[in-house]
């Protein structure tokens, strides 16, 4: 690897250290986003690490992770804060008749409100890093949900007011590209996308994770991964999938990756039949 | 040079917004400047907020940022021609990008045959370069003895195991798997000092000419432009990809204009709006309605006229395969064929879907489209069964072959659907030229569209989103 120098450099390290092997790319960005104070949109295939990512910069960092999972429909009171009518059915019960006014009766206080995950990022007492989840998954609309967040980090609340944050948090947003996602959010990220690493890093990834392994093996494993993502498959094997199979092969004590080993765990790797048999055809060995 | 290479952008139809532009600055500020591949991830990720332009965006950045002296170019010129094939053998897969650039370099000087001051395109410079370079047949050497390699790819601590491959691959066992694996290998490195050789070659254009004048010269376009009647196979590879995202919005508008069923009420709405007024419920919420799935019939013109849009037709249908509930699927010549199980197979097995395959039981008689023959048929045979939720895509030139049009046929269709869009891939001027009879169906038509590239396919869905007024789904509770 080239000399990179000073903070990205730092970078690299601590996230090597929490388990993650960045490359030059991906180091100057997390560096920029923590400069900057700008939140960053992640997007590549899937199991390209993209999650993985944020854990370890939380990790690296020693900041608390704060997930919010996206999916078709969410809305405010899953995303940002929900008020606990139960509560406050309660308190206007217990306080029957005894106050003349709504605002007397106090049950827009701090005490009623329940924080989700954006809330709760905006108001923790400590930095934590705050990953926003396959955020493609969310329809058009309720992306403008995560706008203020993003930009101002701040949440408004129509009966309380306005909450900033104390500490900026570190904001990850990950897509999987299922659809095109807004100008107006992708103009408030850093953007960086995410594919499969090439051979020599991630047999370096395989190397790390699985070290008990010869160093030949994660290379030609690396290799054979890298030679199936080139086929015609519909689910290409992702990293996890490669450790997997890493660790399968430490398992079983092979010391090379022969025709015989590789179909007998290609399962590990691909996850449909149609997939293994094109693999097999691919890399020359059809089935007996 | 930020500036600069921020018009470029725009030149080339990459939006750059002034913010963005502020962010590159100050991101410029944060780094060290030393090393090209952090100041271009940093210009990259504050610039470029989409995949499919970050090879555009490589190609300008590598262009303004050409013609650096590199510092052991003396060294590499030195060497007799045989020498410097023999160090490029050592370092093609190594990991040393300085010394494979000079080396590509030292190869463009020698063999590129470019004059200063002289006209020559890159191109035979590039093809020249490649034939002095040898590569197939490196290749060739790498593949056969590719096992130490591999090793050098492994890094620190393989030595030990090294050496036990060694000893094996020695004794004259070599699996298929090891030699397609090697054979990988060796053309991944390959492929890799073929990139370094045309970077290499467009650095001393550069250095010749100046970075605008190459730029100028060369054609460097964004995958939503191309025409897809004419896309090369790499850039229908382009293409490919960026349909996925295309479908999805394009399900997602189209879902909009269904009609909604009755929403639920919601009782936790309610009693939540209803603490705004001391817990009586003056107002009533709904659950949000669940977007109703369309049920989409799409026409598709399988014939020779408009082969290659079809094929990409085919394509954006089995993207959309997967999103919607209900997908029919016709294509047609002069016959009228439900390819919709060959669609529906084609995605669960992965692949793309022949045009041949598509247009076969689409052919009756001749093979030249008769669209007249296709709409009584469809009015006759399949009209009945479209209701108000169904929105019928016709994709098609519209060219008769002088036989009769049916354009009752058509209206009538119209009629049994909720909504019916016309997609001509066929340039605006030659529309109504000829056999073409587009404005004999276009009344019927929500929107006749000229469509030949991606672009023009979003611009449709995204008008699709204006004039229907698209509503929020739900909003908020306040």
């Amino acid at each position: 690897m080239t000399q990179i120098p000073g903070p990205v450099d730092r970078v690299l390290d601590g996230l090597r250290g929490a388990g993650y092997l960045a490359d030059a790319t991906i180091a100057t960005v997390v560096h920029l986003a923590a400069e900057l104070r700008k939140p960053v949109l992640v997007e590549g295939p899937a199991g390209t690490g993209k999650t993985q990512l944020a854990k370890s910069v939380a990790l690296a960092a020693g900041k608390r992770l704060i997930r919010l999972q996206c999916y078709e429909g969410l809305d405010e009171s899953k995303a940002i804060y929900e008020w606990d009518y139960r509560r406050q059915l309660l308190q206007l019960q217990l306080q029957q008749g005894g106050e003349s006014s709504l605002d007397a009766a106090g049950i827009f206080g701090e005490e009623f409100l329940l924080s989700r995950p954006l809330l709760a990022a905006i108001r923790s007492d400590d930095p934590v890093v705050l990953l926003i989840d396959e955020v493609d998954r969310l329809d058009i609309e309720s992306e403008a949900l995560l706008l203020e967040v993003l930009s101002e980090y701040q949440v408004s609340i129509p009966e309380l007011g306005t909450v900033t944050a104390r500490h900026i948090p570190q904001v990850f947003l990950t897509s999987n590209n299922s659809r095109d996602l807004s100008e107006a959010l992708k103009r408030r990220c850093l953007f960086l996308h995410l594919g499969y690493p090439t051979v020599e890093r991630e047999a370096e990834i395989v190397a790390l994770h699985v070290p008990e392994l010869a160093g030949h093996l994660a290379a030609e494993i690396a290799e054979l991964v890298a030679l199936l993502r080139q086929a015609d498959l519909k689910k290409p094997p992702s990293i996890a999938e490669t450790l997997d199979w890493a660790r399968t092969l430490l398992t079983l004590g092979a010391t090379d990756v022969t025709d015989e080993v590789t179909r007998q765990t290609l399962s590990v790797l691909l996850k449909y039949e149609r997939d293994i048999d094109t693999a097999l055809a691919e890399l020359g060995s059809g089935r007996a | 040079m930020l500036a600069t290479l921020v018009d470029e952008l725009r030149n080339v139809g990459i939006g750059v917004s002034l913010g963005e532009h502020l962010d590159a600055a100050h991101a410029l500020s944060r780094i060290s400047l030393q090393d090209k591949e952090v100041v271009r991830a940093a210009l990259q990720c504050a610039l470029i907020k989409n995949p499919e332009h970050a090879s555009t965006f490589s190609l300008l950045f590598e262009l303004y940022t050409a013609g650096t002296h590199q510092p052991g170019a003396d060294l590499i010129a030195a060497m007799t021609d045989q020498e410097l094939r023999d160090t490029l053998r050592a370092v093609i897969g190594s990991d040393d990008d300085l010394v494979r650039r000079l080396l590509a370099d030292e190869y463009v000087r020698r063999f590129g045959g470019l004059e200063p001051g002289s006209a020559v395109a890159g191109v035979f410079a590039t093809i020249a370069v490649n034939e002095a370079a040898d590569l197939d047949a490196i290749g060739g050497e790498l593949a056969a003895g590719g096992s130490d390699d591999l090793d050098a790819v492994g890094g620190g601590g393989g030595g030990g195991g090294g050496q036990g491959l060694g000893g094996g691959s020695g004794s004259g066992y070599r699996g298929s798997l090891r030699a397609r694996l090697d054979a990988a290998a060796a053309e991944r490195k390959i492929a890799g000092f073929r990139a370094d050789l045309q970077a290499a070659v467009r650095r001393a254009l550069v250095a010749d000419r100046g970075a605008r004048a190459v730029r100028a010269t060369m054609r460097v376009g964004l995958a939503e432009d191309i025409d897809i009647a004419s896309a090369s196979a790499t850039e229908q590879a382009a293409m490919a990809t960026a349909i996925g995202p295309l479908a999805q919005q394009l399900t997602h508008v189209l879902a909009q204009q269904a009609i909604y069923r009755k929403r639920k009420l919601s009782i936790r709405g309610t009693l939540q709006r209803a603490m705004g007024t001391g817990g009586v419920p003056f107002r009533l919420a709904t659950e949000p309605a669940r977007p109703p799935k369309p049920e989409i019939v799409v026409l598709a013109d399988m014939s020779g006229s408009v082969s290659a849009f079809s094929r990409f037709t085919l394509d954006l249908l089995i993207a959309l395969d997967s999103r919607l509930s209900r997908l029919r699927v016709f294509s047609f010549v002069d016959g009228l064929a439900d390819i919709t199980g060959l669609v529906r197979e084609a995605r669960a097995a992965g692949r793309r879907l022949g045009q041949r395959e598509a247009a076969q039981a689409a052919v009756r008689l001749s093979g030249s489209s008769d669209y007249g023959y296709v709409m009584r048929e469809f009015a006759s045979q399949y009209a009945h069964q479209l209701t108000r939720r169904s929105v019928v895509l016709v994709v098609g030139d519209a060219r008769t072959n002088y036989l009769d049009p049916a354009e009752s046929s058509f209206a009538e269709i119209r009629q049994r659907a909720g909504q019916v869009y016309w997609l001509n891939p066929e340039p605006r001027r030659y529309w109504n030229d000829g056999d073409s009879v587009i404005s004999r169906y276009a009344p019927w038509c929500a929107q006749v569209r000229e469509c030949r590239t991606l672009r023009q396919i979003a611009d449709f869905v995204q008008s699709l989103a204006i004039t229907q007024g698209v509503e929020p789904q739900w909003r908020p509770v306040r």
